[in-house]
């Protein structure tokens, strides 16, 4: 049998956290849906011109609130040293294990919030009208976000948008394998110190060592100008910087041990 | 079947727990590893188990790499730890999901056992005492029929009854090509079911023998008065308990006395 990744083992990983997640992640889901059509119940009673655009904002940040620490609490098992020699002698490869993870932590999210959200915002919209059916209210669409984009750069920016999102996850995902506790936490102080260190780079680079004066040029500009050089540099930068997240986190969990 | 060649291992900012230790089993027995409190006997089973890495030397179980933690390596080791937590589900739901990552397992034997130790199938895991959970897992152990099963403790939080239970099950349910390592402090609870003892010391095997061997080679007795041939001895209220050469018949084997005797510096050959 295959030792990198098996499909049969893998199906029986999904069966075994089927039997021992399912009450949890039921429960879960319907907190989840309780807790949106609230917030957005309680958002709409506040405002009484709410246009398809008044969605975006709420939307992401409903989505991103929970996407965002759910990822980063990835591994859970490595939370506790009993679950983590659980975890580790549990008969299926890294890779299916690593797979797992990222299938429910990562990506889980993208189908199952913008849905939830989808089915609460017209719950609560329905609630509101029929509290006060005066007042205008225009339903949440995901075509609304869409036209916002604008349709001539609309691959470009979704494209740029889902990596950007992608990345976030994964770089808090990697802190859940590498942080025992407080994985969020530690993260955000582990990105917050590497962003502070780019940026004095920069600042040091651009104004100290004056390297735009005297006609002298930084090496961050000798990419050719054009528009789409640039889209193409962005696009390739962020997947770069995705697999080596992912990369980073895999090996992390190979070489995990009991300590 | 386990094969430890120059195991050197040491903790984080400690000093090393083991130096150039090597160690053959075969299947088919039942050993009990003993030794002091921090003398590694936990530490040697995550290493044989992969759950730690070695500094240097390796472990190969099946001729396995343990610390590549392969699935076909990890279907055929079943490690039931001192503490551990249950999931928060009903004991078929455990069963259920655990069952198919072990082709060997005997759903039966899973059956007969929870029978003996009078387990309700019905409870949530998570809402057992200690003991029922421990005498769960260690049910759960044998009926996988894992090639390799390692026990931690495993009579801790058991009442007299259950460890008695524990003793006849383990020597009932294995079968030829299975090993069984328990690693205890308390030797009694093992006295009976064990095939071979290795003990543990400063990082080194200082004993490594069967009981057969042991019994046919030395005697172990109550006498009032010390005779001439004791190699160690110790102090009952009825007299001394002793070991001494055997005299051409076999004794049952005291293991707490021997366990002893060697950590007083008697040598055993």
């Amino acid at each position: 049998m295959n030792t990198i990744f098996s499909i049969k083992r893998f199906g029986k990983l999904i069966k075994q956290q089927y039997h021992l997640s399912k009450k949890n992640a039921s429960l879960t889901l319907i907190s989840l849906f309780i807790g949106y059509t609230l917030i957005i119940l309680f958002t709409l009673m506040s405002d009484r011109h709410f246009t398809a655009s008044s969605w975006i904002p709420l939307f992401i940040l409903l989505c991103a609130g929970v996407a965002i620490p759910f990822a980063a609490y990835a591994f859970p098992a490595f939370r506790r040293k009993d679950l983590t020699f659980e975890f580790l002698l549990l008969p299926c490869s890294v890779t299916e294990k690593f797979v797992l993870n990222i299938l429910v932590r990562i990506l889980s999210p993208w189908l199952l919030l913008p849905f939830i959200f989808y089915v609460s915002s017209h719950l609560a919209s329905e609630l509101v009208l029929w509290f006060s059916p005066d007042r205008f209210l225009e339903p949440f669409a995901f075509t609304t976000i869409i036209k916002e984009i604008g349709t001539k750069e609309l691959p470009f920016f979704l494209t740029l948008i889902i990596l950007i999102i992608l990345i976030i996850q994964s770089v808090l995902f990697a802190g859940g394998a590498v942080f025992g506790k407080k994985p969020l936490i530690k993260t955000l102080v582990v990105i917050g110190a590497c962003t502070a260190l780019v940026f004095f780079y920069f600042f040091s680079i651009i104004e100290w060592a004056e390297v735009f004066k005297n006609g002298r040029v930084p090496w961050i500009a000798i990419f050719d100008n054009k528009e789409s050089t640039l889209k193409a540099l962005v696009i390739g930068v962020e997947v770069f910087v995705l697999i080596t997240t992912w990369a980073y986190a895999f090996f992390r969990v190979k070489e995990k041990q009991i300590t | 079947m386990i094969n430890v060649k120059n195991l050197s291992f040491a903790y984080k900012k400690q000093a090393p727990l083991f130096q150039d230790l090597s160690l053959s089993e075969g299947t088919g027995q039942i050993i009990g590893l003993l030794g002091k409190n921090g003398a590694g006997k936990t530490t040697l089973l995550q290493l044989i188990s992969g759950l730690l890495t070695p500094a240097s030397g390796e472990v190969l179980v099946n001729e396995f790499k343990s610390t590549k933690r392969e699935a076909s390596f990890l279907e055929s080791i079943y490690f039931v730890p001192e503490e551990f937590t249950m999931p928060s589900v009903k004991m078929w739901d455990f069963i259920e999901a655990f069952i198919p990552f072990y082709p060997r397992f005997d759903k039966q034997l899973l059956n007969d056992l929870i029978e003996k130790f009078e387990l309700d199938q019905q409870k949530n895991l998570a809402k057992m005492s200690h003991g029922q959970k421990k005498k769960f897992r260690i049910a759960f152990a044998l009926a996988t029929r894992c090639q390799l099963i390692v026990l931690d403790e495993p009579t801790n939080g058991l009442d007299i009854p259950s460890k008695t239970i524990f003793r006849q099950l383990v020597a009932g349910s294995l079968q030829e090509d299975q090993t069984v390592i328990i690693s205890t402090h308390q030797v009694k609870d093992v006295e009976t079911l064990i095939d071979k003892i290795i003990l543990i010391d400063n990082g080194q095997v200082v004993f490594n023998q069967s009981i057969i061997d042991i019994s046919e080679k030395y005697d172990f007795k109550i006498v009032s008065h010390l005779p001439n041939n004791t190699l160690y001895s110790e102090l009952n209220p009825m007299g001394y308990n002793i070991v001494a050469p055997a005299n051409g018949d076999s004794s049952e084997v005291d293991i707490e006395l021997l366990f002893n005797a060697i950590n007083n510096g008697i040598t055993f050959n």
